[in-house]
């Protein structure tokens, strides 16, 4: 009785181990227990910009490490409700930041970015604008409804009546990007500052400002991080006019004046 | 009295004799342990709405598209993963323990990993995808055929090693028997062989199967995530766990039910009495 | 309807080398010791054992000739074989089982399953067709095994120690069975065992193999009476020595002389039954011509006899009655007296 009882209980560990393994790859990352460091959870299109940031940071702030945390503002959020330890949330979208208003302080917006397609290096298909995202020949690759880039992408679309169907859905923006530098997918819909964050695998092909959304950028300190004081200055950092020329550098493009 | 009946009553014996309680508290923990998630998942289920939530048609496609790409890939599995098994326990090729290792690789390959090792063979710029697309027109990322491949990859290996392992144990004299009895090759597998392990077989398609449905990584990276075409019910739930909680738990707890089932199911199979 | 048989194997330890032949009508029984090869004999010649060296044909057709690199795969051989341990099909019901080598040959599933049926009624199963193996007992599943290897007409019926995986209870009954439905199979019959009554009641011929070897040939009657290695004196229960005869004395291989009565010369065995010897506290006068010295070791019942190992100048076991043996004190292991007659040592040329 007990034996077959033990048996169940280690082949549920076993079931489990395999589980993790195989499970999501996504890996909040663990708690910043001393106050030389904080964590920012950022959005994917935030990497380059903000990976650059970081050590200046550092520099500036008597040796304070940051710690990054990129994903898709939408799965950023959700960690930030379920509890992951953040210090900092800088979002893609104010949706995003709006789930978790309870959670942090007041937001302010920090940069704007638009959109862009993204094709591979060269243009092979020759893809002049966004009506030719239509077209059946083309597999076009998409940010999934639920993360900001894609909801803008859609917003896009549907403004400019054109209709497009993805071949797939990517739970990030930076995915999108993968997708079509490896050649699998033609083209996609990501932010200008992807394309450049691209390099030479990637090139971009304007959408005119007509057609464009406007991505806005709010950055806010969390209120149950365990620094606030190097939060702030993280923040006012990203505020800063050496920030702005950072986040310039990779093409973002300052928050809109209200 | 039977092999089994003697077997139980000697299992029961042993039992009333009692295990240390060294063994005891730490095999509770790891109850506990295991069975916590599972309980926070029960406790947080919206069970009036449940039926609702299941019915929702995003959740019927991912749920349907996860039945025909679990089964599209045991059936696979099964197609070719047998015939290795078969040659892994009985034929001395040059060369067997390298295949072998290679049938094992993506048990233990973290499955992005395998994501993108079939993107780079199948893909559209791939090894292997290059001439299919270019020889027949066949593309494989971004297609249900691509997500029932990548279940395949990671799910096989479940297969072939129960399999092996049941081939090894069987007494291979049944099978002189059969063609003294004057039955060839294909008639012993058939008649003798198969049944003899059906045990085992069942064991790893069950396995097999489980491990298809579940499948995260590899499928995401190599065919995508588009609904009703790629989007099974992991990725349903990754997606949905960011905007719509209730529909992700209540995905949640079908894949649970089903892995619990085939597991409880399994019990006797996972440690085989001798 | 013969076999023919010459076959050439290693195996491990083993070195089979045996030349073997199964006339019509015949039922060979091969015996000998574990170990001997009897089993290994039998798998090649059904082809379940690869043959180094050897060539065997049955009623004229070749089944194996490896100088000619011909080799009848088993599936094709006209055999049937009934496997010490019957190694019936767990899966299928004794009916089936015994349907299998038809149904394997191409015959239709019903006729099948009425020759089977047939089959098991004449070994008298007919309301077990549907039990499986398991709900069986040694016997039934014996007379199963033993149909399901006759149903399809072999023309070579080999048995691998059918009666060995029976208790001693059933052995009996079921070696009767086994006798009436041998005897009436018309084909070439092999049967392998190690158990001497079981070789003794079945065989038409005995076949001795011992360590790969044939060691000698006969009837029960033959092979008895003049046993030609120490397993078959052992099994039959006589005094065996092999010595130089010379007129009417043997200098035995082991020591020592022995006096004869028939007049020989050469290598030669000599057999001296236990009840022949004689035994005295002291030195016997008369007749006998064969006296010497030994002490007495290992004493052994023997039905209502006892049996006991004189070792002397000839080591010879001597089988005497209880109270002989209380009285010559023989339990003491003191000194005792053998004598053997001239006319009771049999001897007969290597």
């Amino acid at each position: 009785m007990l034996r077959s009882w033990i048996r169940s209980a280690v082949a549920l560990l076993v079931a489990a181990m395999l589980a993790a393994a195989c499970g999501s790859d996504d890996q909040p990352s663990a708690g910043s227990s001393a106050s030389t460091e904080i964590k920012v959870f950022a959005a994917a299109s935030l990497t380059a910009a903000f990976s650059e940031l970081g050590p200046q940071f550092t520099a500036a702030n008597g040796g304070t490490k940051v710690t990054f945390n990129f994903a898709g503002s939408q799965a950023l959020a959700t960690q930030i409700q379920q509890g992951a330890p953040a210090d900092v949330f800088a979002s893609a979208d104010t949706t995003s930041m709006d789930k978790v208003k309870d959670l942090v302080g007041t937001p302010q917006v920090f940069a704007s970015n638009q959109l862009q397609i993204v094709v591979e290096k060269g243009n092979p298909k020759g893809v002049k604008g966004l009506g030719d995202l239509a077209s059946a020949d083309l597999k076009v690759v998409l940010a999934a409804p639920e993360v900001p880039a894609g909801r803008y992408a859609q917003q896009a679309l549907d403004q400019a009546g054109i209709i497009v169907k993805p071949v797939s859905q990517e739970d990030s923006v930076k995915a999108v990007v993968t997708k079509v530098s490896l050649g699998e997918a033609d083209a996609g819909i990501v932010y200008t500052t992807d394309v450049t964050a691209g390099g030479d695998t990637v090139d971009g092909v304007d959408i005119p400002a007509v057609q464009n959304v406007t991505a806005t950028y709010p950055i806010a300190t969390v209120k149950a991080g365990s620094n606030q004081a190097k939060a702030q200055a993280f923040m006012d950092l990203v505020l800063s006019s050496q920030g702005q020329q950072v986040l310039e550098s990779y093409g973002f493009l300052p928050p809109p004046t209200s | 009295m039977t092999g089994t009946a003697r077997r139980r009553r000697r299992r029961a014996a042993t039992a009333r004799a009692g295990a240390p309680i060294l063994l005891v508290v730490p095999a509770v923990l790891a109850v506990v342990f295991l069975a916590i998630p599972l309980l926070g998942l029960l406790g947080q289920t919206p069970w009036r709405n449940l039926a609702a939530e299941l019915a929702a048609p995003k959740v019927q496609t991912a749920l349907r598209l996860s039945l025909v790409c679990s089964l599209g890939a045991v059936a696979i599995s099964i197609l070719v993963g047998v015939p290795l098994a078969f040659l892994l326990a009985r034929v001395e090729f040059p060369g067997r323990n390298l295949v072998r290792a290679l049938t094992t690789l993506p048990m233990v390959l973290p499955p992005v990993v395998g994501g993108v090792a079939l993107l780079l063979a199948f893909g559209r710029r791939g090894l292997a995808g290059q001439w299919l697309d270019r020889a027949f027109g066949i593309t494989l990322p971004f297609t249900t055929a691509g997500a029932i491949l990548a279940e395949a990859f990671v799910a096989m290996p479940f297969l072939v090693i129960t399999t092996e392992a049941g081939l090894r144990a069987m007494d291979r004299r049944f099978e002189d028997a059969a063609t003294t009895l004057g039955a060839g090759r294909w008639t012993t597998f058939r008649r003798v062989t198969l049944p003899l392990i059906a045990p085992s077989l069942g064991a790893g398609v069950a396995l097999c199967w489980a491990r298809a449905l579940g499948e995260f990584g590899a499928t995401i990276t190599f065919a995508g995530n588009l609904p009703g075409t790629t989007q099974t019910m992991p990725l349903a739930v990754y997606l949905a766990l960011e905007n719509d909680l209730q529909a992700a738990i209540a995905l949640s707890l079908v894949l649970l039910v089903v892995s619990l089932a085939v597991l409880i199911g399994l019990r006797d199979r996972w440690f085989p009495t001798a | 309807m013969s076999l023919e048989a010459r076959v050439e194997l290693t195996l491990g330890q083993l070195h089979l080398h045996v030349d073997l032949a199964v006339a019509t009508g015949e039922l060979v029984v091969l015996l000998g010791p574990n170990g001997a090869g009897k089993t290994t004999l039998l798998l090649a010649l059904a082809g379940l054992a690869t043959v180094e060296d050897g060539r065997v044909v049955l009623d004229g057709d070749v089944l194996e000739d490896t100088g000619a690199g011909v080799r009848v795969p088993t599936e094709r051989r006209p055999i049937g074989f009934v496997f010490q341990d019957y190694l019936l099909f767990p899966h299928l019901s004794a009916l089936e089982n015994v349907a299998f080598g038809l149904r394997a040959r191409g015959v239709p599933r019903a006729e099948a399953r009425r020759r089977a049926g047939a089959w098991l009624e004449r070994v008298g199963l007919a309301e077990h067709a549907s039990s499986r193996p398991r709900a069986l007992s040694g016997g039934q599943a014996q007379r199963v095994a033993l149909a399901r290897a006759m149903v399809a007409d072999p023309r070579l019926l080999l048995l691998d120690e059918p009666l060995a995986a029976l208790d001693v209870a059933s052995r009996s009954e079921v070696r009767r069975d086994l006798r009436r439905h041998l005897a009436s199979f018309d084909g070439t019959r092999l049967l392998v065992t190690h158990d001497p009554l079981e070789a003794m009641t079945l065989a038409d011929r005995l076949v001795v193999l011992e360590r790969g070897r044939v060691t000698q040939t006969g009837t029960a009657v033959e092979v008895s009476a003049r046993p030609r290695s120490r397993y078959v004196a052992e099994l039959v229960g006589v005094n065996l020595f092999r010595g130089l005869a010379d007129g009417h004395t043997v200098q035995l291989a082991a020591g020592g002389t022995l006096v004869v009565a028939d007049d020989c010369h050469g290598e030669v065995f000599a057999a001296v039954h236990p009840h022949a010897v004689a035994l005295h506290r002291h030195p016997p006068e008369g007749t006998p011509r064969n006296v010497w010295a030994g002490t007495a070791e290992n004493l052994e019942a023997a039905g209502d006899r006892v049996r006991v190992r004189v070792a002397g100048t000839v080591t010879i076991v001597a089988e005497v009655t209880p109270a002989a043996a209380a009285e010559l004190r023989l339990a003491d292991g003191g000194p005792v007296w053998a004598a053997v007659k001239a006319t009771e040592v049999t001897v007969y040329p290597a």
